[in-house]
């Protein structure tokens, strides 16, 4: 009987360590910052549907990449693609409520 | 159905993708490359600092006289030439690309533009300091070459933009207004050498400056503070319409301006007060922004960009004042210095260090901390400066600035030993915020350095095995 020893990953997982990777700019991390559009499964593959708040920035690759390891830092994770989407468009009442105390924190 | 499902559903049929292989080397499309912008920022920081350590020494003869004399013209390059300028062009070579998402059209030409920027104004200060006209003309055409290189090749950028908006087209109007410059410039000096010119020289100056300041800074600051004070403060335009009537507003009064003073013609006044009505527009804008925002509380920047914004009434009313048609006393003559003070230190430059603490940060972190996130905790980009360090620059500026203006419009001959400190205190607030810049630009240097990167490495390898700890805990 060929049997996998790990679970597969759930969504808070992923969410969970997502909230790692922070827009340096705000200072408030991407899930918060609705910026996080789709997470969805493939047995063990993720994807990751995400925004930016604004189009042509330069971070898109940096943001990619940060959001491929965050996620493949979770043991349960084989393999995560990350989708950059434009439409709709981000918008400021995408923050969460979490969100918004955490902006009010900071300087 | 929940809001993540709601967007989920929307969002675009064809996303743009990375997997492994792709995500694997970071190199950016749009960006140019990080070196690019900040060769202008050290070389604008390097200008501005023997600016602020130069004037101080020379503060009663450059401030307390009218200021047709070469040291006076020698500062004033100096500081527009070799701060302003030199930072505004660094600026627009980072912000075109994320403001407009298109790539510079040819990141090779922006190192020869650079080389002879720096050549060409370092060596029209000394000429200036040492009034040799004959040897400015070939360091005045090093600056023509390198404008000309600039405009050429953000022209084409501009051209590729798919769809323009009110940032693209202050941007292109900005640059319109650098050629009309540069080529008033190129006029003075020859005029300097083989004396053709039916106009007042003094006039002439003056029209030119205000070309300058007007059309190229003035015009560049409103066009991009609608693309980055949305983005700093989460909010977003507020009104097309008043964009637009600024705009026309302000482009049908500088025209009349630079004519209005080149003629000294008595509607000077109207186009004084169209331009007032424009950056009245402006400001209302801005205001609106910010009361539309969603960060709950206003940064270092964007305070920063608000007291630069309070300077415009002052300047308004200098402005009217000075261009009312009256006979030019030696009172008025002085007040123009005031008015020169508080329209490229009180509002640009003050801007322009705004803006430059989002800037500079953001170049250094994006050139040292994409491999670490996700890994490790990665610093904010407040967290690469000084923020007390900010609020006394900021202040010291400011005291010394209007100590320095208020003492040099209302008297002639103004007491030196005044006017030293005045210019010493407004110098050590500059100097506090090129120390505070200094502190993420160190940090490129330190990412150069083998023995830091062997650091980062390390600390890298140390995280990453804490993670993996974290993981198989049960």
């Amino acid at each position: 009987m060929n049997e996998d020893p790990s679970p597969s990953p759930t969504h808070e997982q992923v969410m969970t360590a997502l909230r790692e990777v922070i827009d340096p700019e705000v200072g408030l991390n991407i899930v918060d910052l609705g910026l996080i559009y789709d997470v969805r499964f493939d047995g063990r593959r993720v994807h990751v549907t995400f925004t930016l708040t604004t189009p042509g920035c330069p971070m898109q690759y940096a943001m990619a990449e940060g959001i491929r390891r965050a996620v493949l830092e979770l043991s349960s994770v084989e393999d995560c693609e990350v989708h950059l989407v434009w439409d709709p468009p981000w918008n400021p009442s995408m923050i969460s409520e979490e969100g918004r105390e955490i902006l009010g924190s900071n300087p | 159905m929940n809001r993540l499902d709601a967007i989920s559903e929307r969002a675009a049929p064809n996303p743009r993708s990375w997997r492994k292989e792709e995500v694997a080397s970071i190199a950016s499309e749009l960006a140019p490359s990080v070196d690019l912008p900040v060769r202008y920022f050290v070389f604008g920081l390097a200008a501005l600092t023997l600016f602020a350590s130069a004037l101080p020494f020379f503060a009663g003869e450059v401030l307390g006289q009218h200021h047709y004399n070469h040291h006076t013209i020698a500062f004033t390059h100096l500081l527009v030439l070799g701060w302003i300028a030199t930072v505004i062009l660094g600026a627009t070579i980072q912000l075109v690309p994320v403001a407009l998402g298109v790539k510079i059209y040819n990141e090779r030409l922006i190192r020869w533009t650079f080389g002879f920027h720096a050549i060409g104004v370092a060596g029209m200060v000394a000429c200036f300091w040492f009034w040799n006209f004959r040897l400015m003309l070939w360091f005045g055409s090093c600056i023509t070459l390198s404008f000309s290189l600039f405009v050429y090749n953000i022209g084409w950028t501009l051209k590729r933009v798919e769809k323009h908006d009110a940032v693209s087209i202050h941007i292109a109007a900005s640059l319109a207004y650098l050629v009309l410059t540069f080529l008033a410039g190129q006029y003075l000096m020859h005029n300097k050498v083989i004396s053709f010119s039916p106009f007042n020289v003094i006039s002439a100056i003056h029209a030119h400056a205000h070309l300058a300041a007007l059309g190229w800074f003035f015009m560049m600051i409103m066009g991009v503070s609608y693309r980055l004070i949305p983005m700093f403060a989460l909010s977003s335009i507020q009104s097309e319409r008043r964009i637009w009537t600024s705009f026309i507003l302000f482009n049908a009064g500088v025209p009349g301006i630079f004519f209005g003073i080149l003629l000294q013609a008595c509607w000077l006044v109207g186009a004084v007060i169209i331009v007032s009505l424009a950056l009245g527009l402006w400001a209302w804008e801005v205001l609106a922004i910010l009361k539309a925002r969603k960060r709950p509380h206003l940064d270092g920047t964007l305070k920063q960009a608000l007291v630069a914004m309070a300077h415009i009434p002052a300047l308004v009313a200098l402005g009217l004042l000075l261009s009312w048609p009256s006979p030019l006393s030696a009172i008025k003559a002085q007040a123009q210095t005031g008015y020169g003070m508080i329209a490229l230190l009180g509002f640009v430059s003050l801007f322009v260090m705004a803006m430059l603490y989002k800037i500079i940060p953001f170049l250094v972190w994006y050139k040292i901390y994409p491999p670490l996130i996700g890994r490790q905790p990665v610093p904010k980009l407040y967290e690469l400066y000084s923020i007390p360090l900010q609020r006394w620059a900021l202040a010291l500026f400011l005291a010394g600035l209007w100590t320095t203006a208020i003492v040099a419009s209302l008297s002639t001959g103004a007491s030196s030993l005044l006017l030293t400190v005045s210019t010493g205190v407004m110098g050590c607030g500059i100097l506090l915020f090129v120390v505070n810049m200094g502190m993420p630009l160190s940090r490129l240097i330190l990412h150069a350095c083998p023995l830091a990167r062997l650091l980062t490495w390390w600390n890298d390898v140390r995280a990453r095995r804490s993670a993996h700890s974290r993981a198989s805990m049960p």
